[in-house]
């Protein structure tokens, strides 16, 4: 260091330099675990968003409509091609974040209990374990992290764990929807069994509905959050639906108990976005659930 | 020797570490913090003819399509699809084939596409969908929906504020920054040094404060430019202010944040505290340097660190005070009764600072006593009285500690003087049935009345204050039945303002003879039958106006009093025999009036004082 620095300006500027350019240098090895952590997240970022993406545009796949405006002649959502691929796509970057998590070290894991990261990191593994259909880790990830990180499991995350079984609930009514479209045996049994555990409210033992809705009390109903968790019991009610269609070769009557149930929650769903300022998109996908899976938002009935 | 480099060196690698740590852990808390992008479970998206024929004969869907409507945003006829009508009449009756089935369910996507084109309200001739990545950011979703409940600072105030610790020990450390031979280097050196201690900046709540004292420092200094003698008295001062008003405002920001207000109520709380703060720091360095330079022996009372440490605890004392008790008081203060207080409450210190306890100096439980007894006297004219009756109490205790404020360091709030001024007060303002006189005593008449009594306690405690140290019933006797008689005799000639002569009158002649207070057989004290025989005269209904108009001036009226009251003191009488011939004496100057002799102060001395020896 030249001593003869005539100017205090001068010298402090350097001193700044030394300091923060030795700041930045010792930080970097002391954030080895919050930065596997950071991987884990964005690759699950990458492969929701891939997810997302699929799924909404699905709502709008159209080949074009007599009269209708000119953006809306050419879909943007995507082609049976891109679904499969975005859906590839998805399950690679969900395989990645697990990878990332499954691969922290005792030490990893000691830095991130001691900086209060570790409820962070298992609710995402458990999230990541859920997408990839690993149903049961998912479970048992999200019973440790309720157990073993109970302190340092934040709002979004605590939600997210009790919303889990509901979010695996409607996943595998999915995955058992082609099994039984090609062999509908009992079929009145199978389908009063998803009613109950897909959409029956204060089913014992609770239905998914039930599970998220439970998630919605946590979480407060406002929020990002809460959309997510409202599309979701739409989602359980959409699988219902087919379960329905197939039994009973019509969609569930307007009287059906489930069916009115997801209007209501279509209803405020609409009114959250507008709260959320959530603009054209917002409108615009209650409209669109409303028209493509003809399900008419009504305001929940006021109780004398 | 350390060169100047190395004690570089070695402060930047200080520095380094200690910023390191705050970047690490705002790092930490941003990885809490960041939103995830969360996945919709699986679920059927795609539709087949049973949702087509619950499209097309719905309401509210899309029945319109089969036979044709006008579009409401353009105006034109849209033909029916006949075709689609076909289809759907055999959809009702369970008689589509599969192809016909197929046909359908994609006439309904084309349908519900266009449908809520319509229902969004799309500009028909460039309307465009929302983009899919706008939808898929409904689904990005914080960790803390409300910012406010995110517990962790933000990562601005932890790195900001290591920098401004860094930033201190670089200017204690280095001293080009700030020329330590200057009276401001030395007066901010002494702000610096006491930011340096013990405060932990970078978390909590004082991520701004040391910007405002430091500001409020600066400030300081160009207004008082005593505060700029060079003397390391001074220095000290605002060192041990600093310090301690910071620690204190840390405190009560903790508290508040600890509290079960609402996040909304927190931050206004928080908000209230570092406002106060700020007032209380520039109060007290700007009242403690004008002591350090107004009255150097009073300041040269504060030597050593017990003294300084005082000056912090009034300061604190005050904060404690304005944001206590849901901030009703800082209501009753503003800033300038602030000071006023303050400069009192120093004074009080600095002429015995040996005698008040730093851990609790008393000025708190005191003036909240004050307060609250000022706010529980109904009709009270101006509730801003309390910062002037506040400083005249204390400006007066100070005169003799031991008897007015004795328990002190036990009770506080029981103080002589301060009870005696809400004594006044209440009497001042009551109202007495069947009063012809109902006036309404301004600010300056109750100061002066309130001024007047403290200084009998001060100049005369004898007739006020029992061996006991309690304060006599005399006052109270003395001034309700002053107040009653002026109620009942005057009328709206009276100005308060000369009422308020004849009281000071009264009050500073009560002590000139103890059978002033002595009662007749009636119970009436001397000195009150007195002033009830005056006043008797000069508003008698049958008096001759001009008479009245002569006396009622203000200065004729206290002087009639106050003569009076001379003379009695000088002769030795019977109290009711006195004041009969008072009376006698009265009427006779009166006469004289009337026949126009005129009114002379010194022949009605004269001649009370004949009357009375004979």
């Amino acid at each position: 260091m030249n001593s003869t620095l005539s100017s205090t300006s001068i010298r402090f500027t350097v001193w700044l330099r030394l300091n923060l350019g030795l700041a930045l240098l010792l930080i970097l090895p002391a954030c080895q675990s919050t930065n596997r952590l950071r991987e884990a997240q964005d690759a699950f970022n990458s492969a929701a968003s891939q997810d997302n993406r699929a799924r909404l545009a699905e709502l709008r796949l159209s080949s074009g409509a007599p009269g209708l405006p000119t953006g809306w002649n050419q879909s943007a959502g995507v082609s049976l091609e891109q679904e499969v691929s975005g859906s590839i796509s998805a399950r690679a970057g969900y395989s990645a974040a697990l990878l990332s998590l499954q691969q922290l070290s005792s030490d990893d894991v000691a830095q991130l209990k001691a900086d209060q990261l570790w409820g962070t990191a298992l609710t995402l593994k458990a999230l990541t374990q859920w997408r990839l259909g690993q149903f049961g880790p998912a479970l048992e990830t999200a019973r440790q992290a309720q157990t073993t990180a109970s302190g340092q499991i934040y709002p979004r995350d605590a939600a997210l764990l009790t919303a889990l079984p509901g979010l695996i609930e409607i996943d595998y009514s999915y995955a058992s929807l082609s099994a039984f479209r090609a062999n509908p045996t009992n079929a009145q049994a199978t389908l009063d069994q998803w009613r109950a555990r897909l959409v029956t409210l204060n089913s014992t033992p609770p239905s998914a509905v039930d599970h998220l809705r439970a998630a919605r009390r946590q979480a407060g109903a406002e929020g990002e959050l809460a959309v997510y968790l409202m599309l979701s019991e739409l989602a359980a009610y959409r699988n219902f639906n087919e379960y329905f269609k197939l039994v009973n070769d019509s969609t569930p009557p307007a009287t059906d108990a489930a069916r009115m149930e997801a209007g209501y929650v279509l209803h405020e769903l609409g009114e959250l976005l507008n709260q959320l300022n959530a603009g054209p998109a917002g409108t615009e996908l209650v409209t669109t659930w409303k028209n493509k899976f003809v399900l008419l938002p009504k305001p929940r009935p006021v109780l004398p | 020797m350390v060169t100047d480099s190395a004690a570089l060196l070695m402060l930047a690698i200080r520095s380094g570490l200690k910023l390191s740590g705050q970047i690490r852990l705002a790092y930490v808390d941003a990885t809490k913090r960041r939103e995830l992008v969360l996945p919709l479970p699986n679920f059927e998206t795609k539709t087949d003819w049973r949702e087509a024929r619950d499209f097309f004969t719905m309401d509210g869907f899309g029945p319109k399509f089969l036979e044709g409507y006008v579009r409401v945003q353009t105006g034109t006829v849209v033909p029916g699809n006949p075709r689609l009508k076909t289809l759907v009449t055999r959809a009702v009756a369970n008689g589509l084939n599969d192809s016909e089935k197929g046909e359908l369910a994609e006439l309904h996507t084309q349908y519900a596409c266009l449908l809520t084109a319509e229902e969004q309200g799309q500009t028909w001739s460039d309307g465009r969908p929302a983009d899919p990545d706008e939808l898929s950011a409904l689904l990005s979703v914080r960790q803390w929906q409300n910012r406010r409940n995110d517990p962790n600072p933000p990562a601005l105030q932890r790195i900001a504020g290591t920098l401004v610790e860094i930033g201190i020990e670089y200017a204690l450390q280095t001293p080009q920054l700030a020329d330590p031979k200057s009276s401001r280097g030395r007066a901010l050196a002494g702000f610096l040094s006491g930011l340096d201690q013990q405060i932990d900046f970078a978390e909590g709540d004082l991520a701004e404060v040391p910007a405002r004292l430091m500001i409020a420092t600066v400030d300081s200094l160009s207004q008082n430019a005593g505060l700029l003698s060079g003397d390391p008295k001074v220095q000290e001062l605002i060192q041990a202010t600093t310090r301690g008003l910071t620690t204190a405002l840390a405190d009560q920001l903790k508290a508040i944040e600890g509290s079960d207000l609402t996040p909304t109520e927190k931050h206004a709380a928080k908000l209230r505290a570092k406002d106060w703060g700020e007032v209380i720091f520039r109060s007290t360095l700007s009242t403690g340097g004008r002591m350090v330079l107004s009255d150097p022996g009073t300041f040269l009372g504060l030597r050593g660190a017990a003294g300084q440490a005082l000056v912090v605890a009034v300061g604190n004392d005050l904060l404690d005070l304005v944001l206590e008790e849901d901030g009703k008081l800082s209501e009753v203060f503003g800033r300038d009764g602030l000071e006023v207080v303050l400069h009192s409450a120093l004074e009080v210190v600095a002429q015995q600072p040996g005698l008040f306890p730093v851990k609790n100096p008393g000025f708190r439980q005191l003036l909240i006593g004050l307060a609250t007894d000022l706010q529980a006297i109904p009709k009270l004219v101006s509730p801003d009285l309390f910062p002037e009756v506040a400083r005249l109490v204390l400006d007066r205790t100070a005169e003799n500690l031991d008897l007015f404020w004795p328990e002190r360091e036990d009770h506080p709030e029981r103080n002589l003087l301060a009870a005696a001024a809400k004594t006044t007060l209440t009497l001042l303002t009551r109202t007495v049935p069947g009063a012809t006189w109902k006036p309404q005593f301004r600010r300056e008449d109750l100061l002066t009345v309130v001024n007047s009594v403290l200084d009998e306690f001060v100049n005369h405690p004898g007739w006020l204050i029992d061996a006991a140290g309690e304060v006599r019933p005399a006052l109270q006797e003395v001034l309700k039945g002053v107040v009653e008689v002026l109620r009942r005799r005057a009328d709206n000639r009276l100005t308060p303002a000369t009422a308020v002569e004849v009281l000071q009158v009264l009050l500073q002649s009560a002590s000139l003879r103890l059978d002033f207070l002595e009662k007749l057989p009636d119970g009436t004290p001397v000195i009150v039958a007195v002033t009830d025989t005056i006043l008797s005269t000069v508003f008698d209904p049958d008096q001759d106006p001009a008479v009245a108009w002569r006396l009622l001036g203000r200065q004729t009226l206290s002087e009639v009093v106050e003569v009076t009251l001379r003379v009695m003191a000088d002769h030795s009488l019977t109290p009711a025999a006195a004041v009969k011939k008072l009376g006698q004496a009265l009427t006779a100057e009166i006469r004289s009036l009337v026949n126009d002799d005129g009114f002379d102060l010194e022949s009605f001395a004269t001649a009370l004082a004949k009357k009375l020896a004979a």
